[in-house]
């Protein structure tokens, strides 16, 4: 790969020298980098942005207005080196590359489809520490990859879709599966990530790690994983409509069971939550789990019909 | 091979049948339309990812188009939601779903009827492809109304997060093209129309939690401009008018 072009390289210069790495406006860009044409500003902080040498946001007051911010030399030259060492241009080989100097960990649906193959991820969930996280930003940056960080959203819907979240923990490291270099949310936390937020979407991905993962997943960790959540009942609710969807024993009773068991069933709840009318279907399985099952049968037959032919 | 790679794989080979189906159906004059996301597509920029082909296709051209999708080596099979086909390409699957008869959506038990009004009002368009290297493989094929394809999308109960998204996308892309008198007088012929105003609002509820614009930047990669998030929902506030007023 190539450096950047000098005049590229001498924009981000230029700005260094007088403003170091702290935020500046768009009127402030312009009097530093002595241009006057608006398109010709915004063309040259574009150009700088995609080859990963300087971060944008919105003003969150006045969305017109852009605030630029430089990311510091030697995270650019550590991302360059980075790029140097991958076997191509696609992100996945840039992670791998750098996955032996910084520490990141892919998560969401992305983690999940790797482990399933099952629903096509819209984005790539990379968590990393706040202290890595300008590298990563340069490391990706590139016409066809969108960076979204922490809350702030990409504008623009591109090939390869990522999501930096600057709340990598030590615990969710130690967590992780590394697989091809990379490492992802372990599948345990991810299904119970899934119970947790209940979206449609991330239900689908804990049946599909559920049903494709059954024989791997440990699951001594994934009960002490959802007893801390306390989606023990979400988690044995959903092996049982494996089971009786499938009309396959995936689950052994005695597991379903000993979560039954275990769980805390006392107080009734909606599953998923913040929908109260009830799927009739599943009544007799809602009764033993005290749960007021609300995701229809064609959600969860569709899913399986996809996982298991 | 990443993910990306998967994905682009396997609609470059789902555009590929896609076209096969389009130009057969036609040198057989057999009644097909599409009608789910990749219908959408031909709408709308691709916003989300998709690879499974769903149809309404005429009674008289079901023997044919059977033998057809056998031809390109797809199984079929019955479901809940009506017969489907599927082909397994690398590690992943090609679904074909065929309506005959009615569109059944599951979640609701409702049924749109196929009648041959849905096939006389379909167009050509371009199905476009979403990474830039299946370009060569986009293809042209009968794609159902624009209204229509709107009053099939807000059809299923739940909270369908991919039907969620193509609303918001042909709401963004084509509102100036949507004629909310048609969808009313849609749903008032197929007696959808309780159904669907409590979709709407229930769609709108949704928007305006939030949920959808966290649903949006789950699937697109991207935020939604505030811009976008005001002309969806001012679009609904019509349509919910227009239906209350029938």
């Amino acid at each position: 790969m190539e450096w950047v072009p000098s005049w590229v390289a001498k924009s981000y210069a230029r700005v260094y020298a007088e403003k170091n790495t702290s935020w500046l406006s768009s009127e402030k860009a312009k009097t530093t980098l002595k241009i006057e044409d608006k398109k010709v500003l915004s063309l040259r902080l574009a150009r700088l942005e995609e080859a990963g040498f300087l971060i944008s946001k919105r003003d969150p007051i006045d969305r017109r207005k852009k605030h630029y911010r430089l990311i510091q030399p030697n995270d650019v030259i550590f991302s360059y080196g980075m790029r140097l060492l991958s076997s191509s241009e696609d992100v996945m080989d840039r992670l791998a590359a750098a996955s032996k100097n910084m520490d990141f960990v892919i998560g969401g649906s992305y983690a999940t489809y790797v482990y399933t193959g099952y629903a096509a991820p819209g984005k790539i969930d990379i968590y990393v520490s706040e202290n890595d996280t300008d590298r990563l930003i340069s490391l990706l940056s590139d016409k066809s990859t969108s960076i979204s960080v922490d809350d702030m959203l990409s504008e623009k819907i591109a090939r390869n879709n990522v999501h930096i979240h600057s709340s990598l923990t030590k615990e969710m490291a130690d967590n992780s599966t590394l697989l091809a270099s990379i490492r992802y949310v372990n599948p345990e936390t991810l299904v119970v990530e899934g119970l947790t937020v209940q979206s449609e979407f991330l239900l689908t991905d804990t049946f599909a790690i559920l049903i494709k993962k059954r024989k791997e997943l440990d699951f001594d960790k994934l009960l002490k994983f959802a007893k801390s959540e306390n989606m023990e009942r979400e988690l044995g609710v959903c092996l049982e409509i494996i089971n009786l969807e499938s009309k396959k024993k995936f689950f052994d009773v005695s597991t379903i069971n000993k979560i039954n068991s275990a769980a805390d069933l006392s107080r009734k709840k909606f599953f998923p939550k913040n929908v109260t009318q009830e799927t009739s279907e599943y009544h007799v399985l809602a009764n033993k789990w005290n749960l007021g099952i609300t995701f229809s049968k064609g959600f969860v037959s569709k899913i399986i019909t996809g996982l298991i032919r | 091979m990443s993910a990306e790679q998967k994905m682009e794989d396997v609609e470059r080979e789902s555009l590929k049948d896609l076209k096969v189906l389009a130009e057969k159906s036609k040198e057989w004059a057999m009644d097909m339309v599409v009608i789910g996301g990749y219908a959408v597509r031909a709408f709308t920029d691709a916003y989300r990812h998709t690879k499974d082909i769903d149809v309404a296709i005429s009674e008289e051209g079901q023997g044919n188009f059977i033998a057809l999708l056998k031809s390109l080596n797809y199984e079929l099979r019955d479901t809940d939601f009506g017969l489907a086909a599927t082909k397994k390409f690398d590690s992943d699957f090609i679904d074909v779903r065929i309506s005959v008869g009615k569109i059944h959506d599951i979640s609701s038990g409702l049924s749109y009827p196929i009648t041959g009004q849905l096939f006389k009002d379909s167009k050509v368009m371009l199905v476009g492809a979403r990474y830039k290297n299946n370009k060569p493989f986009e293809t042209g094929a009968p794609i159902v109304d624009l209204n229509r394809l709107m009053v099939l999308k807000s059809m299923p109960k739940g909270r369908p997060e991919k039907d969620a998204i193509d609303i918001m996308s042909l709401i963004t892309d084509q509102s100036k093209s949507i004629d909310i008198s048609i969808i009313v007088q849609e749903c008032q012929e197929t007696d959808l129309t309780d159904h669907i105003q409590s979709q709407i609002q229930d769609f709108a509820a949704r928007l305006n939690s939030g949920e959808m614009t966290k649903t949006w930047s789950d699937v697109t990669g991207a935020g939604m401009p505030g811009v976008q998030f005001k002309s969806i929902q001012k679009f609904l506030r019509e349509l919910d008018k227009a239906l209350r007023g029938r």
